[in-house]
């Protein structure tokens, strides 16, 4: 669905250097801190940005080829943008019956309703959940077999996000040809969503891995100076000095279970595992 | 491209106490005074004006990113803003001089002079090399720097005018080739002229709003 090959960007203290892809079928995340340089990869798939260096392809196509009907199949929500704030649910209908295709009003409608969503207010008086729900409900109204999310959850408490979610799980169930990439800052949002998850820092992937794996392969290991002088680090990817002693991220967590017993093996939430890829250093 | 101007219709009637307050002040202008031939000038501008106001509406909380996300080109969404603008600006300067000719009609009772029908398509014309000036600039530097830059460009014609009227003074300029011109060409001649005119200077004008919005990053 997606492919991006060595995509560079560079701003005047940043540099973004990615490769990703997105398969059909399967919902893919990309995580990283603020200004890690997730927006900025959606900027460049979307064409919103000019890319330095590097190819993107969207269906098979080059980004700078795709047509109308192609770009009518992707969904999009945005983090820091939407439509008009002067518009309503109401005027926008036109609008997107007007760019697609394939726009299904009357579903479209039931579901604004079903989030108590008012068709005449101006989309800059709604609540931060409002819009949110609205941008995601707008890219998934009009038959699309990509969606690109921003961020569809920042902002939200635990049950829109949750909603929000659940928008995305009953799509992507209603035809397997269907793909999603979407970021988030807030790896739970991931853990349960995601088939894979690409992890980005300082404009570069620094882990990709499927969530699988991730939750269940990948595991923190609590060692003292002993135990860290005498443990096999074959399996060890970072490492972080720590008062007891060091704290290691493996990706074999049977393997260190099954040989070291006494060690302390914690299988670790998303989030941990991003702090020790991010701090921790290479052995 | 429909789905562009159903949008820049809904963010229009946003305006629709302004319009209601242009239609006021054509009506009161109609009802008393002698020559309301201005009108036309007046209810075109305001309306070209009002027609550019959707790119603020565009702009507006970074709205340009999810825009373009959408399934239409760079130049699309260029070309629908002159689409609307020059509908706009025509639609109602058409409408303002046929208001005008009627009232001097009726009031005057006489029969509409060719003059007039000229020198409304030369007002209407004006409007265009208007659009054309402004549009790019608005692309540009959004709502906010263009109003400063479209400034500067009055005050940088009328100066230049100025000197060069001053010019004309004092290297003693025989301007009376451009008035012999003028009289050769003749009021139709100088219409058609206009008309050319402004044609060319949208067409300018839109190539290069293309190129600035297809170089623009959101």
């Amino acid at each position: 669905m997606i492919k991006i090959e060595n995509l560079q960007k560079r701003y005047d203290n940043f540099l973004l250097d990615c490769s990703l892809e997105v398969k059909t079928g399967s919902i893919t995340g990309l995580i990283g801190q603020n200004g890690a340089g997730k927006s900025t990869t959606f900027k460049a798939i979307l064409g919103l940005v000019a890319k330095d260096a590097g190819s993107i392809r969207i269906f098979g196509k080059d980004i700078e080829t795709l047509e109308k009907r192609d770009k009518q199949k992707i969904g999009v929500a945005l983090s820091d943008s939407g439509f008009s704030g002067w518009l309503t649910i109401k005027n926008i209908i036109p609008i997107m019956a007007g760019m697609y295709d394939a726009f299904h009003k009357d579903a479209f409608l039931e579901k604004c309703r079903e989030f108590q969503l008012p068709l005449d207010k101006k989309l800059k008086e709604f609540s931060t959940g409002m819009k949110a729900k609205l941008k995601v409900l707008v890219a998934i109204s009009h038959e699309a077999s990509l969606l690109i999310l921003d961020e569809p959850t920042a902002g939200l408490d635990v049950v829109a996000r949750e909603q929000v979610l659940d928008m995305l799980r009953s799509y992507m169930e209603q035809d397997e040809e269907r793909a999603i990439l979407i970021s988030s800052h807030i790896s739970s949002d991931l853990e349960g969503l995601c088939d894979d998850i690409y992890m980005i820092h300082e404009g570069k992937i620094v882990l990709h891995e499927e969530t699988d794996v991730l939750l269940d392969r990948y595991a923190v290991l609590k060692v003292d100076e002993k135990q860290y002088e005498e443990m096999d680090k074959r399996y060890v990817l970072k490492v972080q000095k720590e008062n007891f002693g060091y704290k290691c991220l493996t990706n074999e967590r049977q393997f260190y279970q099954e040989n070291y017993p006494s060690m302390v093996i914690e299988k670790g939430t998303i989030d941990e595992l991003i702090m020790i890829m991010i701090r921790g250093e290479k052995i | 491209m429909k789905g562009l101007l159903v949008k820049d219709c809904k963010l229009l009637f946003q305006q629709k106490r302004m319009i209601l307050l242009l239609l006021v002040c054509v009506a009161i202008v109609l009802g008393s005074v002698e020559d309301p031939s201005f009108i036309i000038a007046y209810a075109a501008i305001l309306m070209l004006m009002m027609a550019l106001g959707t790119i603020s509406y565009d702009e507006f909380d970074n709205g340009y990113s999810f825009l373009f996300t959408l399934p239409i080109s760079r130049k699309e969404y260029v070309a629908g803003k002159y689409i609307l603008c020059s509908v706009y600006c025509l639609f109602t300067g058409v409408v303002a001089a046929i208001a005008c000719a009627v009232v001097m009609v009726v009031r005057q009772k006489s029969a509409v002079s060719v003059d007039m029908v000229q020198s409304a398509i030369c007002i209407i014309a004006v409007s265009f090399m208007i659009l054309a000036l402004l549009l790019p600039i608005m692309l540009k530097y959004g709502p906010e720097k263009s109003r400063i830059f479209t400034f500067a460009i009055v005050g940088v014609v009328v100066v230049f005018g100025i000197i060069l009227g001053k010019l004309q003074e004092y290297l003693s300029i025989d301007i009376s080739k451009v008035d012999n011109f003028l009289k050769k060409i003749g009021d139709t001649g100088f219409t058609i002229a206009t008309v050319f005119v402004a044609v060319l200077a949208v067409m300018v004008s839109f190539v290069i709003s293309v190129r600035i919005m297809e170089k623009k990053e959101f």
